[in-house]
């Protein structure tokens, strides 16, 4: 069934963004199809209809024709072209090819197959996730409903009405895993497995939007090395997963304002929603983009509007539109939000939602997350080598400066939405961690054990941002026209 | 002539791709034995795993959870062998898995099964009750069994259990007690 939900992903990224690359197709196709699925599980499960296993082959071929129709013109007009079943060798696309590169993929492909192997052979073992979303799916699938679920029942286990419980988190992890567990899955490792190998096409893909091939299979080993994250990538809690959206949805928003390629927005929006429809602090990373998207709005309202690739401009009324694709992405949330508060699933909130100020917390917070990312045991030198580049890059809009060149030539802008986008988030998380009322658990503990996980979203980003500064991307150019294959 | 030019400028593409690769080998090798986390993941994370994954892909589903979470799982599994599905179970906490019994040798639990969502994984449907629950919920008041670790919780039986093993599940009724 996973096929099908792949199928699912992919029809409906390909109809909103038909031009995107084949490997960020089909590298998010299974988080997209995941999303639409176990949403429809939630609004099936509210409507009191059972979880079971012919309710959801009914949901999926439903959700599968819907998919395939919301592609249908473009299907059309495929089966209209005379099918070429000729494979042509074109020696101009392996110009780039070089033995840089050929030994990188090998580091990539060894580390992968060390966590899929994980991932297949061994069935969910790591606490967090049996304490929670696994059992939460088995459970599901078993009863036939997640919102009224005996576990769920304040009788049954009075600690899971607790704030901070793993109760209130959003399902689509725990109804992705119920999804598998219908079809009689003796494990749900393959949910992480496949969208963790997704993300590192996807990531490619997206790398390649900008950079070199030398230079995006450098972002991918740097992240799939850094070692706290690909150690979590074989466990079936939400943390690597969300990164890999949450880190995409950035990636996407800084592509989109770079060069304003309006299927960019789209599928920004469309990750911002699956990001947090799998952890709700993911609301973070709809404020970062909402923030961005104001401020570039604010900035070019005067200006000519930019010609996309598709020819689209930015119109006035597409500037307004950007914002509203870019809040409505918090819908997953809200939906989960009335849907559990209706159902009695709402357990007390660990957020002071009012401002206040407290310099010691403040600085027990941010102490805690400088320390994970000064420290290299968790991420490597991911965070240093940003911080080395953020350097090259402020010399490097200095000596345009002296030289009276633009600021701001292609690429360099790239670059500096990273950056912004990568401090603000930052940010984001020192505030969110900074407003949690700590009386479920210690500051410290939180700091320790959970921050070091909520950091991983930044992983891809910073690796992204390392490489795309531009003297790097013209030395990663240089390398493959004096290496490539295509200088013989 | 040409040949001569085209086998000079492969040679120079050669040996360009092969200085890069030692250059690049290079570095990867000075990160990985510099930085503590990089080495873990290259040598550690992939040599255990890797091993592991080796001796254990022809075990059973439960064989390797076993491998996974040790003497815990096997616990578990006793639990849910001796007991009807619609038990009603009292599960030990982790301070129960971690004391050192009064009498007989120390089991090597690692409290990896010590959360009742956890426990629940394993048992379903059987019902899970622990000690903070006693008393205040209603399922605490209809136990069938208790789960001893380390010989703790027998007097939560109806019937003399002073003699019987530090491990083991024991029916609250006393007639509903085997022995073997």
């Amino acid at each position: 069934m996973l096929i099908f939900i792949f199928i699912i992903g992919f029809m409906l990224l390909s109809s909103m963004a038909w031009r995107s690359s084949l490997l960020e197709k089909a590298g998010f196709a299974l988080p997209v199809g995941m999303a639409a699925v176990t949403l429809a599980m939630l609004l099936m499960d509210w409507a009191h209809i059972a979880l079971t296993r012919t309710s959801m082959t009914i949901l999926t071929l439903a959700l599968l024709l819907a998919a395939i129709a919301a592609n249908g013109k473009k299907l059309l007009m495929l089966t209209h072209k005379r099918p070429s079943f000729h494979i042509t060798f074109n020696k101009s696309h392996l110009t780039w090819l070089n033995l840089l590169w050929l030994l990188m993929l090998m580091g990539v492909i060894w580390l992968e197959y060390v966590n899929i192997s994980k991932c297949l052979i061994y069935p969910t073992y790591d606490r967090d996730s049996m304490a929670a979303f696994d059992t939460f799916g088995y459970v599901c699938a078993q009863e036939g409903t997640y919102l009224r679920m005996s576990l769920f029942d304040a009788d049954y286990i009075p600690s899971l009405h607790h704030a901070g419980s793993a109760m209130s988190y959003v399902p689509m992890l725990p109804l992705s895993y119920a999804y598998l567990y219908i079809y009689g899955a003796a494990t749900s490792k393959a949910i992480p497995a496949f969208i963790y190998l997704g993300f590192l096409f996807g990531l490619y893909g997206l790398c390649r939007r900008r950079l070199t091939h030398t230079a995006s299979m450098l972002v991918l080993l740097g992240v799939i090395l850094t070692p706290e994250m690909t150690s979590f990538a074989s466990h079936s809690i939400t943390n690597v997963m969300h990164a890999c959206v949450a880190s995409a949805a950035i990636i996407y928003l800084c592509l989109w304002l770079e060069r304003r390629e309006p299927f960019d927005l789209r599928l920004m929006a469309l990750m911002l929603a699956i990001n947090v429809w799998m952890r709700a602090e993911g609301v973070v990373f709809i404020g970062v983009a909402l923030i961005f998207i104001f401020i570039s709005l604010i900035r070019n309202r005067t200006s000519t509007p930019l010609p996309s690739a598709e020819g689209e401009s930015i119109r006035p009324k597409s500037r307004w539109w950007a914002i509203a694709l870019t809040a409505l992405a918090v819908l997953p949330f809200l939906l989960w939000t009335v849907c559990s508060s209706t159902c009695g699933l709402a357990s007390e909130s660990t957020l002071i939602t009012h401002p206040f100020w407290d310099g010691d917390k403040l600085l027990t917070v941010w102490r805690g997350v400088y320390g994970l990312l000064g420290g290299s045991d968790y991420y490597g030198w991911t965070f240093n080598i940003a911080l080395i580049m953020l350097h090259v890059h402020i010399f490097y809009a200095i000596y345009l400066r002296l030289r009276h060149q633009p600021l701001r030539p292609e690429g360099l802008s790239l670059s500096h939405y990273f950056i912004w986008t990568i401090i603000i988030g930052i940010a984001g998380y020192v505030t969110v961690l900074y407003q949690v009322d700590y009386q479920w658990d210690s500051i410290q503990n939180v700091l320790d054990f959970s921050a070091k996980r909520f950091l991983f979203c930044f992983v891809p980003m910073a690796w992204f941002f390392s490489v795309s500064v531009v003297p790097m991307r013209k030395f990663a150019t240089w390398f493959e026209r004096k290496c490539g294959i295509g200088n013989l | 002539m040409a040949i001569a030019t085209k086998t000079r400028h492969i040679l120079r593409w050669l040996l360009r791709n092969l200085v890069a690769a030692v250059v690049g080998l290079a570095v990867f090798t000075a990160v990985v034995n510099l930085n503590h986390g990089y080495h873990w993941i290259w040598f550690d994370f992939t040599g255990t795993n890797m091993a592991d994954i080796g001796m254990d892909r022809h075990l059973s589903l439960e064989d390797r959870l076993e491998r996974r979470l040790g003497v815990d799982y096997d616990f578990v599994q006793m639990v849910k062998g001796m007991t009807p599905e619609d038990a009603v179970i009292f599960y030990p906490s982790r301070e129960d898995f971690m004391a050192t019994p009064s009498h007989g040798n120390k089991v090597p639990f690692h409290a990896s099964l010590t959360d009742k969502v956890a426990a629940i994984r394993i048992l379903y449907p059987r019902k899970v009750v622990v000690a903070e629950e006693l008393g205040k919920t209603p399922y605490a008041d209809r136990l069938t069994h208790i789960a001893i670790v380390n010989g703790l919780h027998r007097d939560m039986v109806s019937y003399p259990s002073d003699t019987m093993p530090t491990i083991d599940v024991l029916p609250v009724n006393a007639a509903d007690y085997v022995p073997f």
